[in-house]
């Protein structure tokens, strides 16, 4: 534990990102079970009030509890970003290793089909999918995903190419290692640092799609709330009701800041030669 | 020089060694080839020390790659045991491997940057990192090396090239090889520590009865070491044979503008020229 807290702490911008990121995921995952309201109860009686004590970020049009919304906001916008990004890099890994591996017709096959997803404006198809048909939680993970693995397949097949030329990895083949084991123990977590940072911003990125879809109406649907689909709620009187647009817009920058600054730090970070005990 | 050598059993003979590298391009028709090896030809006896000696680009790593199942001959055979290497199936090489071990001229490439010592050199024990049983044996190979096992807990990064390279031979060793390539060893040592690893290497070579096949650019190196040179050229052997008559009657001249090359460059590094 004591390790883990120090590798944070060696670098400026992973600690103040992991201050921020946990501050958020605590207070979207404990936040809920401390907080009297229901992100989903209504109290038209209550409707449109600015902060005040008893709702510290204020009520919506339905007079819900705008900070139980934003706990739930935050589980939903969180949840999908990072396990689209799960999905992404497995995609991403599996694809980079068998090119690299396996090379000639699949590598080049493969390396195509990453340039032609490359090719199309993720957020302009991923609108257009999602807006013909019935958009769900589930199927805007799978779009997410979908159209975000090629630039983990691009960096993994580069990253193992440039490793599996190395001499440590003949002399793991001389030794008589076999390949599975070679790439378990001397590949991956040679490519793991590059792709982990690639991860972590990506997780960002998703996040900014993902309330980008949700503010155009297009994402997550009532009476399920993610940070956008809030942040659309204000735009109706932006200025009478600034809380709602300022609220879920502040959460949506925090969380991209909070991730791009772990992601600059692991950069930083995350070279072999840092990682010894020296 | 080496001297006394009790020469015996065959260990790996090359015959008509061929390597030829085809440039990869999107029309095959249309990459260029390069003739790396013709037509080698070259045998080591169980206990000799062999050394290919030429320039850089001669083919002399292509001979070592090959030999430790990396590069493909494009013709000849290449036996180690008596058993073509390149026809043997998958499991049968796995089990030859080990039998053959290369010491790389880059020392620092040669080590996972990120394992300790400790785990490279279990890792050739094929034992786990933590198993107790293997301590001593790395420690007894670390001390074989010259290096203190004090050592094993540290990472690459945190030792000399020196040390690195001794690293190399003890994972080397840790397999029980009975043929051991040495692709240019020293050279990118300073000269008191290339002289350390020679007696190093000597001294392991009558330890473990260890086969050499020394590939260098520098006969200086070399006339410490073999027990017979193979001169090489743009590909093929140009002089051959044992390497107190081959230094000391050279009938080729490039051979001749090596010795004098390897004697000029021990005068420069002694600093009397």
């Amino acid at each position: 534990m004591k390790r883990i807290f120090d590798f944070i702490r060696s670098d400026k911008s992973l600690y103040v990102g992991f201050i921020l990121i946990g501050i958020i995921i605590i207070f979207s995952l404990i936040g809920p079970l401390l907080s009297p309201y229901k992100y989903s109860s209504q109290n038209l009686s209550e409707a449109l009030q600015s902060p005040s004590i008893s709702h510290p970020l204020g009520t919506d049009y339905y007079g819900r509890d705008m900070l139980a919304r934003m706990m739930h906001g935050g589980q939903i916008t969180l949840g999908i970003a990072l396990l689209a990004t799960t999905i992404a890099i497995l995609i991403g890994m599996i694809t980079g290793l068998i090119s690299a591996f396996v090379g000639g017709w699949i590598d080049r096959i493969l390396m195509r089909l990453v340039d032609i997803m490359l090719g199309f404006p993720r957020l302009f198809i991923i609108l257009l999918v999602i807006g013909m048909g019935h958009s769900s939680i589930g199927l805007i993970i799978l779009f997410l995903a979908v159209f975000s693995w090629m630039e983990i397949a691009r960096i993994v097949r580069s990253e193992v190419l440039v490793i599996k030329e190395q001499l440590y990895i003949k002399s793991a083949e001389a030794i008589g290692l076999w390949r599975r084991r070679i790439i378990s123990i001397h590949i991956l977590p040679n490519v793991m640092g590059t792709v982990i940072v690639s991860s972590v911003l990506l997780i960002s990125t998703l996040i900014l799609i993902e309330s980008s879809i949700s503010f155009l109406g297009l994402g997550v649907q009532p009476p399920n709330a993610s940070w956008g689909t809030i942040l659309t709620e204000g735009r109706i009187d932006p200025i009478g009701t600034w809380w709602i647009s300022v609220f879920s817009g502040t959460f949506i920058i925090a969380a991209i800041i909070g991730f791009n600054l772990i992601g600059d730090g692991l950069r930083n970070i995350l070279d072999p030669k840092f990682t010894g005990n020296s | 020089m080496q001297a006394g050598t009790t020469a015996s059993k065959t260990l790996l003979q090359i015959k008509d060694l061929r390597i030829v590298y085809k440039q990869k391009t999107t029309f095959p028709a249309a990459g260029q080839t390069v003739h790396a090896v013709n037509s080698v030809s070259f045998s080591i006896r169980q206990g000799e020390s062999f050394a290919i000696v030429g320039r850089s680009g001669c083919g002399k790593t292509s001979i070592a790659m090959s030999a430790l199942g990396f590069v493909k001959p494009s013709a000849g055979t290449i036996s180690f045991m008596e058993k073509n290497i390149w026809q043997l199936n998958r499991k049968d090489i796995r089990r030859l491997r080990p039998l053959i071990q290369p010491v790389f001229q880059d020392y620092g490439n040669s080590l996972n940057p990120r394992m300790t010592v400790n785990k490279i050199i279990t890792e050739a024990l094929r034992a786990k990192p933590d198993d107790q049983t293997h301590t001593d044996t790395v420690k007894q190979l670390l001390d074989s090396a010259g290096l203190d096992s004090g050592i094993r807990w540290r990472y690459p990064h945190q030792l000399s090239g020196g040390q690195k390279q001794r690293i190399n031979i003890a994972r080397a060793l840790a397999l029980h090889p009975k043929l051991v390539i040495l692709d240019e060893p020293v050279s990118s040592q300073d000269l008191s520590t290339g002289v350390q690893l020679i007696e190093l290497l000597n001294r392991l070579k009558q330890t473990y009865e260890l086969s050499y096949l020394l590939i260098s650019h520098n006969l200086s190196t070399v006339r410490l070491l073999s027990d017979q040179i193979a001169i090489m050229k743009n590909g093929v052997f140009t002089e051959q044979g044992p390497a107190e008559t081959l230094l000391q009657h050279p009938s080729d001249n490039y051979t001749r503008e090596l010795i004098e090359a390897s004697n000029l460059t021990n005068l420069s590094k002694t600093g009397q020229v």
